[in-house]
């Protein structure tokens, strides 16, 4: 198992501002699978995210990275697990603008004990798999969204680890590219043997995944009957979702916002026509 | 009493101190968001600290050449414009002051370590 959660909680602040973002959370995650967390916002994903990827500690329970209880460490160790045992893929790319591509790739290898040349080589090998070697001294301001998001999940990649944790990887990008990514997040779990973490609102990575799991207020819940917001594209809860009935059929929208776009032109997310 | 060039210089060092600082640590909070990056994927605050110290001392060293050299270009010059005013360079004097310089430039980069120690990495996850 690569990554195993026992009863984490996480609460913040104390007394009566405490906030319970976490609710004694059980997750396993092992190689070769992709498994997406969806929920609605508010619903602890980033702090399940961030917990899992060793970046926040815990109020309570015990996480296992590659076998190593990250919960027993101490502040100064945690920068090693995630150098070494994960990698991350945020939403916003986060990449360097500084540096080119594979620069990018290359800084994290770099202080990991490897030579300049073998961690160029290195670099170079990953951005080519992902289809940028035609990018490699590219600036990120230079780049398509979907190749910055390649390029951080080469970056992602660069140290080997065994799991992969990515934050609304598609939320950035146009529905090709963001289905591009998913196909690769995929590939990867499989084909490179990771375990790849994705918290996501886009109902496209359903495709993708090995299973989906729904947080809401803290907890992983299994009775949850969700839809696809016309409008957004978003995965929405139907028991707490604004609705709306057009020919028939039951529409559910992630805010009133869509809702009121909906009934303003049904027709044109529900491709009935005019 | 002490002579006026010795507090000339004290007060040189201190503003070139106080400049040094200034610059450093408002490159260090403009460039957070990246400093965070690092910091998520795994680089040590250490890490981050050598980075400012090696700016910091790149930045120092380049404006020690640059003001060395405008010295020996402007020297000549100045004592023919104004020839009361006596210009006399030593060996010296240069080392202290790429001394001092140096001094300035690790100081300066001190400024902004608990500030790079502060960055919550977890912010990056914002978009």
């Amino acid at each position: 198992m690569v990554l195993r959660m026992q009863a984490v909680t996480k609460v913040y602040g104390a007394g009566d501002a405490a906030v319970t973002a976490l609710d004694s959370v059980d997750f396993d995650a092992q190689t070769g699978e992709v498994v997406v967390v969806m929920g609605p916002s508010g619903a602890g994903k980033t702090t399940f995210l961030t917990i899992a990827g060793a970046l926040l500690r815990p109020t309570d329970g015990r996480i296992e990275i590659a076998g190593t209880d990250i919960t027993r460490l101490r502040e100064k160790d945690l920068p090693a697990v995630r150098r070494h045992n994960v990698g991350f893929i945020f939403q916003s790319f986060n990449l360097l603008e500084a540096l080119t591509a594979l620069e990018n790739v290359r800084l994290v290898i770099a202080d990991e004990g490897t030579s300049g040349h073998a961690a160029r080589n290195r670099a170079h090998a990953l951005l080519d798999m992902l289809g940028l070697s035609h990018r490699l001294k590219s600036l990120p301001k230079q780049l398509s969204g979907g190749e910055k998001q390649r390029v951080a999940i080469a970056r992602a990649l660069a140290n080997n680890p065994d799991l992969i944790l990515a934050d609304e990887p598609t939320a950035n990008l146009d529905s090709k590219r963001g289905l591009e990514v998913m196909r690769l997040l995929r590939q990867i779990a499989i084909e490179l043997d990771k375990a790849v973490v994705v918290v996501s609102h886009d109902h496209r990575m359903r495709e993708v995944a090995h299973r989906v799991l729904w947080l809401e207020d803290g907890r992983f819940r299994s009775d949850v009957v969700t839809a696809r917001d016309p409008v957004c594209g978003q995965v929405v809860e139907v028991e707490a979702a604004p609705t709306a009935s057009f020919k028939g059929q039951s529409y559910y929208f992630c805010a009133e916002q869509c809702l009121k776009l909906f009934e303003a032109n049904p027709h044109r997310y529900t491709g009935t026509g005019s | 009493m002490i002579p006026i060039l010795i507090v000339i210089l004290v007060l040189a060092f201190i503003v070139g101190l106080v400049v040094a600082a200034l610059t450093i640590y408002t490159a260090t909070v403009e460039k957070a968001r990246e400093y965070g990056i690092l910091k998520a994927v795994g680089f040590t605050n250490g890490y981050l600290y050598r980075v400012v110290f090696e700016q910091s001392l790149i930045t120092g060293t380049l404006g020690f050449l640059i003001g060395a050299g405008l010295t020996v270009v402007v020297a000549p010059l100045t004592q023919e414009l104004v020839p009361q005013f006596v210009v006399f360079i030593r060996w010296q004097d240069v080392l202290g002051v790429a001394g001092f310089t140096l001094l300035m430039a690790l100081l300066a980069a001190y400024v902004p370590t608990r500030r790079l120690a502060a960055i919550d990495p977890v912010a990056v996850f914002k978009a």
